[in-house]
C-alpha cells in the first residue's frame, strides 16, 4: 500500500512515519463528552431505527457501571473519557458518488498509497482486467466515505457496505447478528463501542458464493481530540468464502487518541472467512509522546459445521496495543487460526494474543505468535486455549516466539491452557532469544549492512506469518518491518 | 500502638505485622494467582485454629542444626531472616502464617561440611508452621520434606557456594492444605528440587525461587498423580535477578477421574540478568473426562542476552504406544499403566517419590 519504501539502510534511518500528515479539511465534531444524548445524537446523525438507539443506550448505562480493565502488561495514565469527542465527521452530506468527494479527502488516500489501480476505480476509470481487484471500503474518522466495486459484488449477491448504510438496507441482518459474538457487554472497551460505534464496514457472503476479490478497509484516524470506534460485522453464510483485510493510519500528534474497534466474525456451515490487518497507527515518537492507543475486541464465531476462520496480524503501529482477535469454535470440525506478527520499537507496549474456543467436536486450531521488540519496549503474547467438555478430539498447536533486539526490551509470554477432555490434545511451545550473533555475522561477511541485515533476519523469523497474508499485503508487511525497526541496531 | 511480640519469633511485633496485612490487599477470588483455586477455603483453614505441635525432627548426622528461632547458633540468623526472606509485603498467607504459627523452627547446616552431605527430615504435620533453612557457604545439605493438611512457610537461604537438595513428599491428605516456600539462591550455589504429589481436598503449593547471585543453578521437577476429586495448585515462580545462571523447570502430571491439577510456572528475567540460560516444561495426560488441567507456563523478560523457552502440552496417553506393547502380548490395562508409569518415572529420581506416586521402585531413575 505505500509505493515510497526505503531501499537503502541510509533510507531506512531518515525514514519516518509516513502517514503522520494531517489532512486539512474541514470537519464537523461533536463537543467532547460522553452522555446519553452524545449516544443520541450520534444515533441521530445516522438516521438509526429506535431499537438500535436504545442497544447503545443501553450499553452506555452497563459501560458507566464497568471498570477498565488492569491485568493487561501496558501502563499508561488515566483515560479522561469526558475530553474525547465521540463524532467526527467531513463536513457536508454524505457524497452520493466518488465525483462530489472532496479532492482533498481523495488526495489523502492517493498520499496514504493505496495502490493506483483502486485509485483508477474510485475515479471511475475502467481498470485492466488483469490486475487483482480489491474493493475498498475508506473509513475517515466517524464515518465511511465511499465502496468501491459495490455493483460488481451485487451481482454476486455479496454486500459490501459501511455499516450505517447497512443499518439501512439490511437492517434484518444487523439485528440478528450484531452483538451476537461480542456481547455489548463483553468488556469496557467493547461496551464503550456499543454505545458510541460510528461506521465501519458490513460484508454479507451469501450462500455458496465465493467472494470474486479481496474486500478491503482502510481506517484513518484525521480530526485532533477524538477517538475511532468503529464496528465491523462479516457475514459468511453457509458454503462461502471472503477474504478480508484492513489496514490503518493516523497522524502524528503529541497526543493520545483512542480507537476501541469491534469486530465480530460468523461463519455459518462450510463457510470460511480470512481475515488480515496490518495496523499501522501511529506509534508516537521515540520517546513515547502522542500514538494511538489501540484497544480493539475482535472475535469470530465458526457457529457451523466445518466452517474455518483465520485471523492474520501484523502489528507495527499504536502506542499502546491490546487485542486478542479470538475464535469461538462451536461447529463440529470447525477450524480456528491465528497468526501473528507484533513489532515494538522505541516506547511502544503491546499485549496482543488470541483465545481459542474449543466447543464442537474435532474442531483445531493452530497459533503461531511472533513477537519482536526492540527499543525500549514492551511485547506480551497473551492467550487462551480452552477445551470445553464436548470438544472430543479437539486439537490445539500454539507456537509463540520472541526475539529481542536491545538490552532494553522486555517480551513476555501469558499462555493459559484449560483442559476439561481427555481426548483433546494442547501443545505449547514458546522461545525467547536474541538476534544472534552467528546469523549477523554471517550477513555482515558477505558485505550486508547491520541494518539490513537484522531486517533480513526479522523477516525470517516471521515467514511462517507473512506466508498467511494475501500477496499485496505480505510485501507491505515486510516493508513496514523494516521502516519501524530503523535505528534499533547499532 | 501497644506492641505484642509474635508467639515464634517474639523479636517481631504481632501489631505491626496485622497492620502490614490490612494494609495489604487480599488475594482476589477467581483471578490470578488464585483463578482457579478457592483462596477462601485456604484462608478458612488458616483461621481454624491448630491445635497439634510435634517435637522437633530428628538430626540425621553431624553437619546439621535443628533448633527453635532461639536457640543458639540459630538466633541470630533467625532474627536476620525470619520474615524478611518471603517478601511479606506481597505474600499475606506468610504473614497470616506466622501470627498463627504454633512451631517454628531452623535447620541450619554447618559451615563448610567436607564429610557426606547431612539429612534433616522435615515430619509430616497438619499444624500451622514456620521454618527457616540456612545452607551456609559451600556447605551442604538435603532436606526430606513430607507435607499432611497443614500450613508451612519455608524460608530458605542458600549462601554462595552452599548445595541444598531438597524433596518434598505430598501423600494423600483430606485437608486443605497450604505451603508456601521461598528460596534465595546465592552465587554459585545449587538449588535441586523434587517434588511429589498425590490426591488431597485441596492443596496449594507456592514455590518463589530468586537467584541473587551469579552462576547459581536451579534445578526443580516435580510430579503428579491425581484421582477421585483431589485439587492440586503448584504456583511456581522463578526469579532470575543475576547474570549468568542456569535453571531448569520439568513437571509431569497425570490427572484422573474428576480432579483438577492447576500448575503456573512464570520464569522471569531482570534487566540485569543477562547470559541466563532458563527452560521450563510441564506435560499432563488426563485419562478421565472429568480430569481438568488449567496450565500456564509464563515468561517475562527484560534482558536480551538470554535462552528461554517454555513447552505445556495436555493431552491422553498415545495409542501408538499401547498398540506397541499390545502387539507384544501385554494387556490393555497393563500397557496403559506401563506408559503413565514410565511417563512419571522421567521425573522420579527418588524411591520414595516412587512410592508415592506408586510407580514400580525398579523403574526410577527412568531419566
Amino acid at each position: 500500500m505505500s509505493n515510497n519504501i526505503a531501499t537503502t539502510p541510509e533510507e531506512l534511518i531518515s525514514k519516518e512515519y509516513t502517514a503522520g500528515f494531517v489532512t486539512d479539511i474541514e470537519t464537523e465534531t461533536l463537543p467532547p463528552g460522553l452522555s446519553e444524548e452524545v449516544v443520541r445524537e450520534i444515533s441521530r446523525k445516522k438516521a438509526e431505527p429506535e431499537w438500535l438507539t436504545e442497544w447503545r443506550l443501553d450499553a452506555l448505562r452497563r459501560w458507566e457501571k464497568m471498570e477498565e480493565p488492569t491485568w493487561a502488561h501496558v501502563k499508561f495514565p488515566p483515560i479522561d473519557y469526558q475530553a474525547i469527542s465521540y463524532f467526527a465527521a467531513p463536513k457536508g452530506d454524505k457524497p452520493k458518488s466518488l465525483d462530489e468527494v472532496d479532492p482533498e479527502l481523495l488526495r489523502t488516500y492517493e498520499k496514504l498509497g493505496i495502490p493506483l489501480h483502486e485509485q483508477k476505480i474510485l475515479a471511475g476509470v475502467e481498470e485492466e482486467p488483469s490486475q487483482p481487484r480489491v474493493a475498498v471500503d475508506a473509513v475517515f474518522d466517524s464515518v465511511s466515505i465511499t465502496t468501491t466495486f459495490k455493483e460488481t459484488l451485487k451481482e454476486h449477491g455479496v454486500v459490501f457496505c459501511s455499516f450505517s448504510e447497512a443499518v439501512q438496507s439490511h437492517p434484518d441482518l444487523v439485528k440478528k447478528y450484531l452483538g451476537s459474538v461480542v456481547p455489548k457487554t463483553d468488556n469496557f472497551y467493547a461496551a464503550l463501542n456499543s454505545a458510541v460505534f460510528s461506521d465501519g464496514s458490513f460484508v454479507y457472503v451469501p450462500k455458496g458464493v465465493r467472494c470474486p476479490m479481496e474486500l478491503s478497509t482502510y481506517f484513518r484516524i484525521n480530526a485532533e481530540n477524538t477517538g475511532q470506534f468503529e464496528r465491523t460485522l462479516i457475514i459468511a453464510d453457509e458454503g462461502s468464502y471472503v477474504s478480508y483485510l484492513e489496514g490503518c493510519t493516523a497522524p502524528m500528534r503529541d497526543e493520545n487518541q483512542l480507537h476501541a474497534a469491534v469486530v465480530e466474525l460468523i461463519a455459518l456451515d462450510d463457510a470460511q472467512i480470512k481475515y488480515s490487518t496490518v495496523q499501522n497507527w501511529y506509534p508516537g515518537d521515540e520517546n513515547g509522546v502522542g500514538g494511538i492507543y489501540n484497544f480493539v475486541t475482535k472475535r469470530g464465531t465458526c457457529r457451523g459445521a466445518r466452517s474455518h476462520i483465520s485471523w492474520t496480524q501484523v502489528e507495527t503501529g499504536s502506542a499502546i496495543t491490546w487485542k486478542y482477535p479470538s475464535v469461538i469454535l462451536r461447529g463440529d470440525d470447525s477450524i480456528g487460526e491465528f497468526y501473528s506478527v507484533a513489532l515494538t520499537n522505541n516506547r511502544q507496549q503491546a499485549d496482543t494474543g488470541t483465545k481459542m474456543t474449543h466447543i464442537g467436536r474435532n474442531t483445531k486450531s493452530t497459533i503461531i505468535s511472533k513477537g519482536i521488540s526492540a527499543g525500549h519496549s514492551s511485547n506480551a503474547y497473551r492467550g487462551l486455549v480452552r477445551m470445553n467438555p464436548g470438544a472430543r478430539d479437539a486439537r490445539n498447536y500454539t507456537q509463540c516466539d520472541s526475539l529481542l533486539i536491545g538490552s532494553e526490551c522486555a517480551a513476555h509470554t501469558f499462555p493459559y491452557i484449560e483442559s476439561r477432555r481427555q481426548d483433546a490434545i494442547v501443545e505449547h511451545e514458546a522461545t525467547t532469544t536474541r538476534v544472534s550473533d552467528d546469523q549477523l555475522f554471517m550477513c555482515r561477511q558477505r558485505g550486508i549492512e547491520p541494518e539490513k541485515a537484522v531486517s533480513m533476519i526479522v523477516n525470517g523469523f516471521c515467514r511462517d506469518v507473512f506466508r498467511e497474508l494475501p500477496m499485496e499485503f505480505a510485501v507491505e508487511a515486510s516493508k513496514l518491518l523494516e521502516v519501524s525497526l530503523e535505528g534499533a541496531v547499532g | 500502638m501497644i506492641s505484642q511480640p509474635v508467639k515464634i519469633a517474639p523479636w517481631l511485633d504481632a501489631k505491626q505485622i496485622e497492620q502490614t496485612i490490612k494494609n495489604t490487599r487480599l488475594p482476589q477470588p477467581r483471578k490470578d494467582p488464585w483463578k482457579y483455586t478457592s483462596v477462601k477455603q485456604v484462608l478458612e483453614r488458616l483461621d481454624n485454629p491448630f491445635d497439634e505441635t510435634n517435637e522437633l525432627p530428628a538430626q540425621n548426622g553431624s553437619g546439621v542444626i535443628i533448633g527453635d528461632f532461639g536457640a543458639p547458633k540459630i538466633s541470630s540468623l533467625a532474627r536476620k531472616h525470619v520474615n524478611q526472606i518471603a517478601n511479606n509485603s506481597n505474600n499475606v498467607l506468610a504473614s497470616l502464617n506466622l501470627l498463627r504459627a504454633q512451631q517454628g523452627y531452623a535447620i541450619v547446616s554447618s559451615e563448610c561440611s567436607d564429610s557426606a552431605t547431612p539429612v534433616a527430615q522435615i515430619p509430616a504435620s497438619d499444624s500451622c508452621e514456620r521454618i527457616l533453612i540456612v545452607v551456609q557457604e559451600h556447605a551442604n545439605l538435603e532436606i526430606i520434606e513430607h507435607t499432611s493438611g497443614g500450613n508451612r512457610v519455608i524460608e530458605c537461604l542458600i549462601l554462595p557456594g552452599g548445595q541444598l537438595v531438597h524433596r518434598r513428599i505430598q501423600p494423600v491428605t483430606t485437608h486443605v492444605e497450604y505451603n508456601s516456600l521461598t528460596v534465595n539462591v546465592m552465587e554459585n550455589s545449587s538449588y535441586k528440587m523434587m517434588q511429589y504429589s498425590v490426591g488431597a481436598r485441596l492443596r496449594r503449593n507456592d514455590i518463589v525461587i530468586n537467584i541473587e547471585g551469579e552462576g547459581a543453578k536451579v534445578d526443580v521437577t516435580g510430579g503428579w498423580k491425581l484421582a477421585d476429586t483431589s485439587h492440586l495448585d503448584t504456583q511456581l515462580a522463578v526469579n532470575h535477578r543475576a547474570k549468568g545462571a542456569t535453571s531448569q523447570q520439568k513437571f509431569h502430571g497425570v490427572v484422573g477421574d474428576s480432579a483438577r491439577a492447576i500448575f503456573n510456572g512464570r520464569i522471569y528475567i531482570a534487566r540485569n540478568a543477562p547470559k541466563t540460560d532458563a527452560h521450563l516444561q510441564n506435560k499432563n495426560i488426563a485419562t478421565s473426562d472429568g480430569a481438568a488441567i488449567f496450565t500456564k507456563p509464563e515468561l517475562e523478560i527484560y534482558a536480551d542476552d538470554v535462552a528461554c523457552s517454555h513447552g505445556a502440552t495436555s493431552g491422553q496417553l498415545d495409542e501408538q504406544q499401547i498398540f506397541y506393547l499390545r502387539t507384544r502380548g501385554i494387556p490393555d490395562d497393563r500397557s496403559r499403566e506401563l506408559i503413565l508409569d514410565g511417563f512419571l518415572a522421567e521425573i522420579v529420581e527418588h524411591e520414595e517419590g516412587a512410592r508415592v506416586l506408586g510407580i514400580e521402585p525398579r523403574k526410577v531413575g527412568g531419566r
